[in-house]
């Protein structure tokens, strides 16, 4: 077996897009060949396999892989061999507790992994458009894997114009933001706005203070939302946030589209594609993985799978993340729909209700 | 259960009202006669005839989630310190002259003479928050507030109705034979909102209470600060953590077993289960280490078979799914942890060697941690500060004992207990750094000072 080839062959299926649904014989071939470099290049995962009876040959299909818990990589290095980039979960929503750390042997194959996704759900033409990022630049924030994903939609899809108006110390640079809105608006010419959902409530919190105004974006401007709020200074439902985004922007809310995706796995879920006529009102919608991943809701206990709209925890098996380890046992609810497509409920609340005693959240909260 | 109002928009100022204007039959009634009557509550709950512990016992389970037979030792636990000895001594502990709730008292400490008189905290009803989701919590918040003759307002926490129900039932059947326990039965009223959602009835009970007592975490007590108005008083019993120490004189066995018994009792819900325990002894403190969390797993197999845990909820099971795959994976990393665990995830417990605190995810989860010595032991604790509640402790000569609860206290520590007395402090304890019924008087000085 030849990694390197591996890594280059999955990088040439991703670039046929996300447009091709992938049959489930393709799918567990795929996985199972990554299963097997991972099970061989991976001690310790290899013996999490073992002790559940799972080897490269033991295993019929994707469903059958072992998956190994987000919080792994808090403790573990689960990408053997050489990285060309360490990315680093957010130390926003956990304060000072331990960072989750995912090795990436090979940007190429994020960079593979991210663009269809982005070109298809934020609805693309040839020659991109102008963006205007609320997420720090990937100088700013290396081990940032969605800087890093920005960094790859700039260098693909930015059109002139296009630039980065925040940083990890000073948030978002609501001054630049602005002026690069009203060229916008000055030009006619339509633009992607990529931020986080805090990034959002910021600039939001900004307007009602008197520090942002109101714009109208050209037709054909578009949103992309990522993230949480969970540790932040408020929290508001999806549905609110997008009907102040409308407020500030005129984008319609058709044309504001999230991602999910998180720094344990290279490839991301979507709601898009923006401006489809058919989407459903933010509060409904569901997102899609791209072929090269696949997602089980799992019952914690057992681990068995959940019957389709029943919720549980999210599995996924990302191919993308071949280098590391593709099966991850996420900390995040869901439920399966028979579309494909998977509705996440949010962060699994922990013991709720919890009693009087401390949860590493308030702990956290309260050392800061 | 009767006695309980009907939760509705409305139903927190009509309770208020009706509160207030029981107000000065309860500055009416002495002391004692309130503690004598509040003491039938734990009486009668501890009853095996009483059709009301009964009817307890069977709404208990599904209500706090928990197995029954935690519920009758919770039960049994809980009313115990509501009978009447128990309540007579947290008076007597917490006034040198518990008269001074009824009538001016002379203060012969003063050296000019002065009389003193404890007066609730503010006039008028006062309001308990009870988020959380340990039974008793209300009860013993609202039997505080009655004994200092304060008419109560109680929000009871989720998993934690039952017994406040119980309390105004066993009030109002009092009441029928007796007119200071109508008295009593008049001045407690229980109202049902959901916590932070702004609903009508939040808003009246925060407007309209005299003075807040809130049970809960950071954010539940920043939300109720905000919401009052600055001259009202708030008595705040944030969320704790506690942990254990267990010494090199320890028989392991035994301080397994105490601290099985100590994190089942509450499914690790209770400010004061231990969520770590530390070991000292030689090499660290490790090889005593992975003995007491060998045997802890063994007591905790054993308690689950004859005191049986409580329903998992499914945020929680994934939340200890995640601790033992990360452990059993960081186990063959061979970085010194170990996972013991039930097959249904109803039990956990982790040998974890990294020097750092490790709050539990909850249920029957607990964390072994091995340290080389006290001060390692304090450097690991001092970030928790205030926010540490009990600890349990073990295997240290009296000496030696003092000495680490010395240690211990002063980083924030509020309770130092044997490993066998942690699950249920008594009335009088020091909860969260000072006397209970004392947090709810201001006292007037009459004379020369």
């Amino acid at each position: 077996m030849n990694s390197d080839t591996l890594f280059e062959r999955l990088a040439a299926a991703f670039s046929d897009g996300v447009a091709r649904a992938w049959s489930e014989a393709e799918f567990d071939g795929w996985a199972s060949e990554v299963f097997r470099r991972q099970y061989e290049l991976n001690a310790v995962y290899r013996g999490f396999c073992e002790a559940r009876g799972r080897g490269p040959d033991d295993v019929a299909g994707w469903t059958d892989i072992p998956a190994v818990p987000t919080s792994a990589f808090k403790h573990l290095d689960l990408s053997p061999g050489r990285h060309e980039a360490v990315f680093e979960t957010s130390g926003t929503t956990r304060g000072q507790a331990r960072r989750g750390r995912h090795g990436v042997p090979s940007l190429a194959l994020y960079r593979a992994a991210s663009l269809p996704g982005l070109k298809s759900h934020m609805a693309l033409a040839a020659g991109g458009m102008r963006i205007l990022s609320l997420i720090p630049s990937v100088r700013d924030a290396p081990r940032s894997s969605l800087s890093t994903m920005m960094a790859f939609a700039l260098d693909a899809f930015g059109a002139e114009g296009s630039g980065t108006f925040a940083d990890p110390e000073r948030g978002v640079d609501l001054e630049g933001f602005a002026a690069a809105l009203d060229r916008a608006v000055d030009e006619a010419v339509p633009v992607w706005i990529a931020g986080t959902a805090f990034a959002f409530v910021h600039w939001i919190d900004a307007a009602a203070e008197g520090r942002a105004t109101p714009v109208r974006l050209p037709e054909g401007s578009r949103i992309m939302e990522t993230g949480g709020f969970k540790g932040r200074s408020r929290e508001v439902s999806r549905g609110e946030l997008y009907a102040d985004i409308t407020r500030l922007s005129g984008i319609p809310d058709r044309w504001i589209v999230n991602e999910y995706g998180m720094t344990e796995l290279l490839s991301q879920f979507w709601d898009g594609p923006a401006g489809a006529d058919d989407r459903p009102p933010p509060e409904g919608r569901t997102h899609r993985p791209p072929p090269w991943m696949r997602s089980r809701v799992v019952d914690p206990v057992t681990l068995e799978e959940r019957p389709l709209g029943r919720p549980g925890l999210l599995l996924h098996v990302d191919l993308a993340n071949v280098g590391s380890v593709s099966a991850i046992l996420t900390e995040d609810q869901g439920i399966a729909l028979p579309d494909g497509t998977i509705r996440v409920l949010g962060r699994s609340p922990g013991a709720e209700p919890r009693g009087c005693s401390l949860a590493l959240e308030d702990l956290l909260e309260a050392r800061r | 259960m009767t006695g309980h109002p009907d939760a509705g928009p409305g139903s927190a100022a009509a309770a208020l009202g009706r509160l207030r204007d029981a107000a000065a039959a309860l500055r009416g009634t002495r002391w004692s006669d309130r503690v004598r009557i509040l003491g039938r509550v734990g009486a009668r709950l501890l009853d095996a005839g009483d059709p009301m512990r009964a009817r307890v016992l069977a709404a208990m389970p599904g209500d706090a989630r928990m197995s029954p037979a935690q519920a009758e030792r919770v039960l049994d636990g809980m009313a115990r310190d509501w009978t009447e000895p128990r309540l007579d001594t947290l008076v007597r502990v917490e006034f040198e002259d518990p008269d001074a709730l009824d009538r001016w008292v002379d203060d012969p400490r003063a050296p000019e003479g002065r009389r003193l008189r404890a007066f609730p905290l503010a006039p008028g009803p006062g309001l308990h928050i009870c988020a959380g989701s340990v039974p008793g919590v209300s009860v013993s918040s609202a039997i505080r507030g009655l004994i200092v003759g304060s008419p109560v307002l109680l929000k009871p926490g989720g998993g934690d109705r039952v017994l406040p129900a119980a309390l105004i039932d066993i009030l109002e059947e009092e009441g029928e034979v007796e007119t200071a326990a109508r008295i009593l039965a008049d001045a407690v009223e229980c109202v049902e909102w959901t916590g932070g959602a702004g609903s009508l009835d939040e808003t009246e009970a925060l407007d309209g209470a005299a003075f807040v007592v809130v049970y809960g975490g950071g954010a539940t007590i920043e939300a109720v600060r905000r919401a009052v108005a600055g001259s009202t008083p708030v008595v705040e019993y944030g969320h704790r953590m506690g942990v254990a120490v267990v010494g090199r004189g320890a028989d392991l066995d035994t301080a397994a077993k105490a601290l099985a018994a100590a994190v089942a009792v509450f499914d690790q819900r209770g400010c004061v289960s231990p969520q770590q325990v530390f070991t000292l002894g030689p090499l660290g403190g490790t090889e005593r280490a992975a003995e007491l969390a060998a045997r802890s797993s063994e007591a905790l197999a054993a308690l689950e078979g004859s005191f049986p845990s409580g329903p998992l909820d499914e945020g929680l099971a994934g939340a200890v799914r995640q601790l033992r795959d990360a452990t059993e994976l960081r186990a063959l990393a061979g970085d010194g942890a170990q996972v013991w665990g039930g097959d249904d995830l109803e039990w956990t417990v982790v040998l974890d060697p990294e020097p750092e605190l490790r709050p539990s995810c909850g249920g029957r989860t607990i964390h072994v941690t091995p340290v080389g010595s006290e001060a390692d032991l304090e450097r690991i604790l001092l970030p928790l500060g205030p926010h540490m509640q009990t600890v349990g402790v073990d295997g240290f000569d009296a000496g030696a004992a003092q000495g680490l609860a010395e240690r211990l206290a002063r980083i924030g520590a509020s309770r130092v207990v044997p490993l066998d007395r942690i699950a249920f402090p008594p009335p009088w304890w020091i909860h969260d750094g000072q006397g209970p019924l004392r947090r709810l008087v201001r006292w007037s000085a009459d004379g020369p000072v």
